[in-house]
C-alpha cells in the first residue's frame, strides 16, 4: 500500500505542470503596469473618497449613531412622564439636607406661626373638625 | 532606492534556494524585497514577480478551474489586484503564500463564476506534462492528468501546493483558509485516492 503511494508521488514527480502561454505575460504585465500607473496617480483624498472599507465603516457610523440617537430619545421619554417626585416629598426624604435648610428654633417651646408645626391648620386644608371643603364652597358661592 | 530595487529585481529571478521544481524560487529575503519594491511603485517589480510566481499561480489556477482560458484570467487578475493594492503589500509578512492565497481566492471565485463549465468534463485538461520531449512521459502525463481530473479540486489544490510549490501544510492550510490538519487529510485523501484509481486503471 505504501508502495503504491511512492509510486503515486514518483509519478507526480517525474511530470510538471503547464507554463503559462507566451502571450499572456505582454497582457498581464500591460494591464498591471496599467492599473499601477492608475493607482500611484491617485491623491490621497482621492482614495479615501473611493474606498469601500471606509464607505462602509462611514455607514455603520451614521446608522450607530441614528440608532442611539432613536433610543435614547425614547429613553429619555420614558423616563420624564410618571417618575418626577414632587419637590416636597425629596425635601422630607432627606433628613440631612432638611436638617441644614431649616433652623433651629430660640426658644425650644415657641411654635412657628405657619407650617404644619403652628397646629393651626394649612392654608386651602379643611380645620380640625370643620367643615368639608365642599361644603365651604357652597358656602362661599352664596 | 532604485539602486536597491535594481539589486533585489535582478536576485529575484536568480535566487535558487531549493533543488528540485522550486528552482528559480526566490527566498523569503527576496519575496519581501520585491514586494517592498512594488510598495514603492516601482514597475519592474511587477515583472520580476510575474518572472518568480506566475508559473505557480497559472498551475495553481489551472488545478482550481480545470481551464487553461480561466487559468490564465486568474493570472491576469492577481496581478491587476497586486497592482491595484500595491501600498499594502509591504505589510505582508509572508510575501509566497499571500500571493498563491490571492491566486487561489481568484481561482475559486473564477470558478464559481464560470457555472457552466463545471458539467464539463475535466478529462482533456493537461494538469501535468512532460518536463521534456519523451513519449512515455508525456503518456504518463495525460494518464496523471485523466486521474486527477476525477479528484475534487481541494484535494487537487492540496496536492498541487504540496508537490508542485513545495508548501507546508500549514502554508497550505494558510492559502487555502483552512486548518493545517484539514490541509493535511485533504493531501493524505487526494493520494489515496489517486493511488487506488491509478490501481483500477491497471
Amino acid at each position: 500500500m505504501r508502495d503504491d503511494a511512492d509510486k503515486v508521488e514518483e509519478l507526480l514527480s517525474m511530470l510538471r505542470p503547464p507554463e503559462p502561454a507566451g502571450g499572456l505575460e505582454t497582457r498581464v504585465l500591460r494591464g498591471a503596469r496599467e492599473a499601477l500607473a492608475r493607482e500611484a496617480g491617485r491623491d490621497i483624498w482621492t482614495r479615501i473618497w473611493e474606498s469601500r472599507p471606509l464607505r462602509v465603516a462611514w455607514g455603520i457610523s451614521v446608522s450607530v449613531l441614528v440608532i442611539c440617537n432613536v433610543a435614547l430619545g425614547g429613553l429619555r421619554a420614558g423616563r420624564r412622564g410618571p417618575a418626577m417626585p414632587p419637590a416636597g416629598s425629596t425635601r422630607e426624604g432627606n433628613g440631612e439636607l432638611t436638617a441644614i435648610a431649616v433652623q433651629p428654633p430660640l426658644d425650644e417651646d415657641a411654635r412657628p406661626l405657619i407650617g404644619r408645626a403652628s397646629g393651626l391648620p394649612a392654608s386651602g386644608a379643611p380645620p380640625a373638625g370643620g367643615a368639608p371643603a365642599k361644603t365651604r364652597g357652597k358656602e362661599n358661592a352664596s | 532606492m532604485a539602486a536597491v530595487s535594481d539589486d533585489i529585481l535582478r536576485k529575484g529571478s536568480e535566487g535558487r534556494d531549493r533543488p528540485g521544481d522550486n528552482a528559480g524560487e526566490p527566498s523569503p529575503e527576496r519575496w519581501r524585497g520585491l514586494f517592498a519594491a512594488l510598495a514603492a511603485g516601482d514597475p519592474e517589480a511587477l515583472e520580476a514577480l510575474y518572472r518568480v510566481a506566475a508559473r505557480r499561480i497559472f498551475g495553481l489556477a489551472l488545478w482550481r478551474t480545470g481551464s487553461v482560458e480561466d487559468a490564465g484570467d486568474v493570472v491576469q487578475e492577481v496581478f491587476l489586484r497586486l497592482a491595484q493594492k500595491h501600498r499594502r503589500v509591504a505589510r505582508v509578512r509572508d510575501p509566497r503564500s499571500w500571493l498563491l492565497g490571492l491566486a487561489h481566492h481568484v481561482a475559486v471565485d473564477v470558478a464559481r463564476g464560470r457555472t457552466r463549465r463545471a458539467a464539463e468534463p475535466l478529462d482533456d485538461v493537461p494538469f501535468l506534462r512532460a518536463p521534456e520531449e519523451d513519449g512515455a512521459r508525456a503518456i504518463d502525463a495525460q494518464r496523471a492528468s485523466a486521474l486527477l481530473a476525477e479528484l475534487p479540486p481541494a484535494q487537487r489544490d492540496a496536492i498541487y501546493l504540496r508537490h508542485f510549490a513545495e508548501c507546508t501544510f500549514a502554508a497550505i492550510g494558510d492559502i487555502t483558509g483552512v486548518p493545517t490538519f484539514t490541509a493535511a487529510s485533504r493531501y493524505r485523501l487526494g493520494i489515496e485516492r489517486l493511488r487506488r484509481l491509478l490501481e483500477d486503471k491497471r
